[in-house]
């Protein structure tokens, strides 16, 4: 919103954290909000620990009681663990004492939990059950009588699941799971999940970017062939497929589905070893490819029998890290053997992934240069967002709907004019 | 069996060693079509992160099972992906013979790889161990399998070229 007055201006900093959408619309990006540390606070208590659930882990990693997995839901750090009565508990991982560290494993199992500082002691559920000295010792010191150890507990989270998926929340006014994800997003995962999976592994990725832009960038349907040159340099022939993308949660959810055409010539490829691209889906309803981008922390990546979801932690507006938890399904063997060949293709050394770091990583250091106030062209196939639903793989609108969606749960201000700007020349830069 | 004490096999070790010298230079000259030839046309190269080990997951961020796969990264690299402009400099070091069982010995080495970026910034990328196995075809060493366990489980930026 354009701000004519010091008090104008004034009143657009408190309402939009000082971002000015420009006057062009959804169609433009401000190279602001990949650099701003401002905006990174504020996506931290809006998003992340606003009104929205955050994939946590799966069911499967904690099956029995005692059983716990730490993930970051923003940057706090997040404990889910399994209790004595069988439910899903999540808390943060910091002492209610003195806010150190709790849990110092990545994964395990555990009778209860206890910090190494003075020695407060913890059950499944995050409760304090044993504070050190509490009474005094020996008549001396201790606790006075109003304190209640029961009063104390590491922060607990909501925690829900659908198809034994686990998502947290920090807030009471996040609607239920099942209409946050919506419909589209929920059907996708009781049909992937309705056989059983096993976690085959872990990775750990930094990337000197901001997450925002691996965030929008596995939606981005435009540079997939034009930067991942793989598919092509080894003459691996799609079946002819029909894409589709579904905007869900005002835009921030995508569901993108790539189905297999039945009667589609087989493939061939140059790749000595052809095994390492998939020529078989296990996914279910002939699907071929599925990446679920469920805003604002996770995203699945489903393709023949490597499934992967990456779990996004913002560390600073320039660095993110990506924990990928590695599956597939466990009542065939033929998808283990299939899902360590094709993994190849993902991961940070994946021969269709490694660009996608690459590239964000320089347009982070480009955009970080001093003072630039630019923005983003995101005007392929117009510059509305409209459409909640695109059934072609050559349009941004998708990724107009997510900043859509994004600025609003960021409570930005729209930008007046609406997004009437065409996808004409870039202001000087 | 281990090269310490007095039962150490110095003529398989020393060639293992000039092994591990030729590979790390094969990396860092970037002659990468080099080298597949230090495997067994069976020959596997894996990458794994201790994390995964440790657990009993497999989780491997490559896993290649025979030279065709290695000569498909080759030319993927030179003529497909995008990557990070750099240099490699391996510094491999505590190479160390095992065992030894039917010809095949087991052999374990430190590795550290030095990236230095297009204009000229040099960082540690990754360090951890070979855990090897090797066989001698002609009394040449080759690698029946090459197992990089990544103490960096944590990959910074993106893994191009093989460690």
């Amino acid at each position: 919103m354009p701000a004519d007055t010091a008090f104008d201006r004034a009143v657009a900093d408190s309402n939009t954290g000082g971002l000015v959408w420009p006057a062009e619309g959804w169609s433009r990006v401000p190279f602001e909000l990949f650099t701003s540390p401002e905006i990174h606070e504020r996506e931290d208590e809006r998003l992340f620990r606003g009104p929205n659930w955050n994939y946590l882990g799966l069911e499967v990693e904690v099956p029995e009681p005692g059983d716990y997995t730490t993930c970051h839901v923003g940057a706090t750090p997040v404990v889910l663990v399994r209790d004595e009565g069988g439910a899903l508990r999540a808390f943060v991982n910091r002492c209610a004492h003195r806010g150190a560290e709790v849990v110092r494993r990545p994964r395990g199992n555990a009778r209860g939990f206890t910090c190494i500082y003075h020695n407060w002691s913890y059950d499944r559920a995050g409760r304090v059950v044993g504070v050190p000295w509490e009474k005094g010792r020996g008549g001396a010191g201790g606790y006075d009588a109003a304190f209640d150890k029961a009063q104390h507990r590491m922060r607990p989270l909501r925690v829900a699941s659908w198809a034994g998926v686990v998502f947290g929340t920090f807030s009471g006014e996040a609607p239920p799971l099942e209409d946050y994800l919506g419909p589209a997003i929920c059907a996708r995962l009781s049909a992937v999940f309705a056989r059983p999976v096993t976690v085959t592994g872990y990775q750990r990725h930094t990337i000197r970017a901001n997450w925002k832009l691996l965030y929008e960038n596995s939606r981005d349907f435009y540079h997939a062939p034009q930067l991942h040159k793989f598919f092509g340099a080894f003459g691996i022939v799609q079946p002819d497929q029909a894409a589709r993308a579904e905007m869900w949660h005002e835009g921030t959810h995508c569901l993108l589905t790539i189905y297999q055409n039945p009667g589609a010539r087989k493939q061939r490829t140059k790749l000595e070893e052809p095994r390492v691209a998939a020529f078989r889906t296990a996914l279910p309803e002939n699907i071929a490819i599925s990446i679920v981008g469920i805003f604002p922390n996770c995203l699945f990546t489903l393709i023949g029998s490597a499934f992967s979801i990456r779990q996004f932690r913002p560390k600073a507006p320039d660095r993110f890290e990506v924990v990928y938890t590695y599956f597939t399904y466990a009542d065939d063997p033929d998808c283990l053997r299939e899902h360590l060949f094709q993994n190849n293709q993902f991961g940070p050394a994946g021969y269709v992934a490694m660009e996608d770091a690459e590239v964000v990583e320089k347009l982070q250091a480009r955009i970080a240069l001093g003072g630039d106030k630019g923005a983003g062209l995101v005007a392929m196939d117009g510059t509305d967002t409209t459409p909640d639903r695109i059934d072609h793989m050559v349009s941004e609108a998708n990724l107009r709907a997510m900043w859509k969606g994004y600025a609003r749960f960021m409570d930005f201000a729209p930008p007046e004019t609406g997004g009437s700007g065409a996808g004409g020349e870039r202001s000087p830069q | 069996m281990s090269s310490i004490g007095l039962d150490v096999d110095r003529d398989a070790l020393f060639a293992i060693e000039q092994l591990n010298k030729a590979y790390a230079r094969c990396l860092d000259d970037d002659r990468l079509e080099d080298w597949p030839d230090f495997f067994l046309e069976d020959g596997r190269y894996l990458i794994q992160s201790r994390e995964n080990r440790d657990a009993g997951l497999y989780g491997y961020i490559l896993y290649f099972e025979n030279r065709a796969m290695m000569r498909d990264r080759v030319t993927s690299l030179r003529v497909a992906n995008y990557y990070n402009l750099h240099t490699d400099r391996h510094l491999i070091a505590n190479v160390d013979i095992v065992g030894v069982t039917d010809g095949v010995y087991d052999a374990r080495a430190n590795y550290a790889v030095i990236q230095t970026d297009a204009e000229g910034r040099s960082e540690l990328f990754s360090a951890g161990e070979y855990v090897d196995r090797i066989v001698f075809v002609e009394g040449a060493p080759k690698f029946a399998e090459r197992l990089v366990l990544l103490d960096t489980s944590n990959i910074v930026g993106l893994l191009a070229v093989p460690l």
